[in-house]
């Protein structure tokens, strides 16, 4: 009896996808989750270390409303970069209006990918050397290792992209 | 629900309640006033 290989369910990659640069993809949504958190946690009012002119009770009533938005852009953009290892970053979704279907252009992929990259790296990866909290409103001590380790993750965001936008490149240009 | 999505949402779920509790853990934010002169301002 032979063993019958069943087809995927729905669209697939023109290519493969290197296994490493799938699990590379889906860690970068997880780079992004911990400064969320402890970001709407902050903004709710838990306890952060921030005191004073920084103490988001005496901030703008938009403290709340802004740090969920900025953690839901920050989350939004990390899962198009898994677009990068889905089917939906080689052709259009037929949701999309007037571009379902297509193919995407493999430099209007790379290029913002890329781009991304490098700001992430320039943003994040002097994190590594820590963080200037001389002024006393700024969180101190348990607190302060406290936001170091929620924030902490996000300089592998930048590396893991760029490493996932080469192998999209080296994907799209043999498999088209 | 699948099996996927609900394991990361618990993920998700243990991490912020173990920030929370961190955050609450270490106690409520000290005053600038309080920070400065632990800071060193000796009368």
């Amino acid at each position: 009896m032979t063993a019958v290989t069943e087809a995927p369910a729905g669209p697939v990659t023109k290519g493969p996808v290197p296994r490493w640069a799938d699990l590379a993809a889906q860690a970068t949504l997880w780079c992004a989750i911990p400064s969320g958190i402890w970001r709407i946690l902050f903004g709710l009012g838990l306890p952060a270390g921030f005191t004073g002119s920084q103490d988001p009770a005496n901030g703008p009533w938009f403290v709340l409303p802004y740090v969920i938005t900025l953690t839901a852009v920050s989350e939004a953009v990390a899962f198009l970069g898994l677009g990068l290892v889905r089917p939906w970053g080689e052709t259009w979704p037929r949701w999309v209006p007037f571009l379902r279907g297509r193919p995407v252009r493999p430099l209007a992929a790379i290029v913002p990918a890329a781009l991304g990259s490098v700001a992430l790296i320039t943003i994040w990866t002097p994190l590594v050397f820590g963080f200037d909290n001389t002024d006393p409103e700024l969180p101190h001590g348990a607190k302060a290792v406290i936001l170091y380790a929620c924030y902490l993750p996000l300089v592998a965001w930048g590396p893991l992209l760029a490493a996932v936008t080469a192998a999209y490149a080296v994907r799209r240009r043999r498999h088209g | 629900m699948n099996r996927k999505l609900r394991t990361k949402l618990m993920v998700v779920a243990l991490l912020t309640a173990l920030i929370a509790g961190a955050m609450l853990a270490t106690g409520p934010d000290e005053s600038g006033a309080a920070a400065r002169s632990a800071a060193g301002s000796v009368r």
